[in-house]
């Protein structure tokens, strides 16, 4: 049993369909990324999971229950963080943690979270920096040791001090077995905590895919300059890219396997080459891009 | 439930005293005038005898409103005064219960909590609502021992009538505004719907007094109901007031936690 199954989800405000025929699935105690630049439908999905918005169409399951029939009770194994933290102002840190302890009924570990975090619980959220507000946010989701954690941007606007503490409260979570469902437009933190990533696209899924295959796909920058003259159509064929002549030089990308670039470069003489693995970034625009072009020659077909 | 419940009512108390001692201050204010104004009956008595009656029935005036206190209190605390306090104490909790927390996005962390929306719909709804009766209780029934400061006579059946009538009042209204606060997500949008039609009510209460044409208006009009001098003065209250008012508060409640446990929540 998956920990979320979502299957063609859709919705749509009026006109405007920010969430289109969405499916993915994350897996018991994965750390699941969910990418997207800003519009592209993360936080809409996120809202759906957490029932806040009635999907247009389609299902979501969470440990297998209805997410929106069985929402009060799924509620219960969820832990929530919201990038923009939004709380009661004129209460303390404190108020809000003994607030949701008599709401749920039972005791938390929010007395291990605080120290933890270096938080200060005696005062008010409207006195709080947005750091600590985010800590205030991130101990309120933690303090019922969740099964499943729903976030979205989690690191929106922290510090790298602060980002790097809600990494490691990640990893230390994925090593207990809690499953994290978090958005993200920040590649680099995906990159270095999550498993597998659903990459979105005004509304769609455009790809889901784990870190490592992703890694696999990892477009190769090939700077080469040449001791004499060269043929560039002999660098151009399937998967090789020039992005660039150069002074007596190519820069090229290469996607998958280089090995038949390589085998190309070595019938010439080199006087220097200089090889680079593509940042998740490009990867992640790549997808992009190949989902444009493959939309504007649906439309030029059409 | 009752966490939000009784969280609700920690965090609403000093406004709920602030209203409380509002009205009590003008209550005494009032008795504390009225003897003087009893001794001056007589004069008043020819006064209000030229005023026309259409204009006594749109304003709740008669000629006990100057010769007994319940006449006196109900002219002038409680079918103007009073009727505003609980206006503003009702909108300023409905749009604060709901609209406010969407607006504001802090009803994220009630709604990511294992608690349905039902059960926060009725938690505020229920602490709002207890609010209304504290106050409707301490506002009417301070008359009593301020009564006995001053020396005044009262008939004290009279004032439980009363307050049941202006409980009623109070819960339609108090509805009105939970449900366009279930509705809107915005508490600017709250304040006016829900304060236009009661401007709406009072002005056609005041026209169908002053206008024979019009006359039929006045049964769209809460104040119409709302007779408190009626209640004051001759300990009655009509069987349309209970139904009109239970009848709208009981709709809009349940039409508002329909609308609320099923409607999108995006701030």
């Amino acid at each position: 049993m998956s920990a979320i199954q979502v299957q063609n989800l859709k919705k749509y405000f009026g006109k405007t369909h920010a969430v289109d025929d969405v499916s993915f699935s994350v897996e018991k105690g994965e750390i699941f990324g969910f990418l997207g630049p800003n519009g592209a439908g993360k936080t809409t999905t996120i809202r759906c999971l957490m029932n806040f918005l009635k999907p247009t169409d389609g299902e979501i399951k969470i440990f297998g229950a209805d997410a929106q029939k069985n929402s009060t009770e799924i509620k219960n194994k969820i832990g929530f963080l919201s990038g923009d933290v939004r709380l009661y102002d004129g209460w303390t840190g404190g108020d809000h943690i003994k607030f949701l302890e008599r709401l749920r009924g039972r005791k938390s570990v929010a007395a291990e979270l605080i120290p933890k975090l270096n938080f200060n619980p005696k005062l008010k959220f409207k006195a709080l920096s947005s750091g600590n507000q985010q800590k205030l946010g991130l101990i309120l989701s933690l303090m019922f040791e969740p099964e499943l954690m729903i976030m979205d941007e989690p690191t929106l606007g922290l510090d790298p001090l602060l980002q790097n503490t809600i990494y490691e409260i990640l990893e230390s979570l994925r090593e207990k077995g809690t499953t994290i469902f978090m958005s993200s437009h920040n590649l680099a933190e995906v990159d270095r905590i999550c498993d597998r990533v659903g990459i979105i696209k005004e509304g769609k899924i455009v790809a889901t895919e784990s870190i490592i295959s992703l890694k696999e796909k990892r477009m190769h920058v090939v700077k080469v300059y040449f001791n004499g003259e060269f043929n560039k159509e002999d660098f151009n064929f399937d998967g090789v890219e020039i992005h660039q002549e150069l002074n007596n030089g190519l820069l090229i990308g290469a996607k998958g396997d280089i090995s038949p670039l390589i085998r190309k470069l070595a019938n010439y003489s080199l006087k220097e080459l200089e090889i680079t693995h593509a940042s998740l970034e490009e990867i992640f625009l790549e997808f992009y891009n190949s989902q444009e072009k493959q939309g504007s020659e649906e439309r030029k077909g059409q | 439930m009752l966490a939000l419940f009784w969280r609700t009512l920690k965090d609403r108390r000093i406004l709920l005293l602030i209203y409380i001692f509002a009205s009590i201050g003008l209550l005494w204010m009032y008795i504390a005038l009225f003897p003087s104004f009893k001794d001056q009956s007589a004069s008043l008595e020819q006064l209000i005898k030229n005023y026309p009656e259409s204009f006594m029935k749109a304003f709740n005036f008669d000629i006990k409103s100057f010769t007994t206190l319940e006449g006196y209190l109900s002219t002038e605390q409680f079918s103007f005064i009073w009727p505003l306090l609980i206006i503003f104490m009702s909108f300023g909790y409905t749009g604060y219960a709901l609209a406010s927390e969407i607006e504001k996005g802090t009803i994220e962390i009630l709604l990511s909590q294992p608690i349905s929306r039902l059960k926060l719909f009725f938690g505020r709804y229920f602490a709002g609502l207890l609010m209304i009766i504290v106050f409707t209780f301490f506002s009417i029934y301070a008359a009593i021992p301020l009564a006995r400061v001053y020396n005044i006579d009262f008939n004290a059946h009279n004032f439980l009538t009363v307050s049941i009538l202006s409980f009623l009042f109070a819960w339609a209204i108090y509805s009105i505004g939970m449900f366009f606060s279930a509705v809107f997500s915005g508490i600017g949008r709250v304040y006016f719907i829900s304060g236009s039609i009661l401007v709406l009510m009072y002005v056609l209460n005041i026209v169908s007094a002053l206008r024979d044409n019009l006359s039929d208006f006045k049964y769209a009009s809460f104040f119409y109901y709302f007779n408190p001098q009626k209640a004051l003065v001759y300990n009655q209250i009509d069987n349309w007031s209970y139904l009109v008012f239970i009848g709208v508060a009981v709709v809009l409640t349940v039409l508002g936690a329909i609308w609320f446990s099923r409607r999108d929540i995006a701030s």
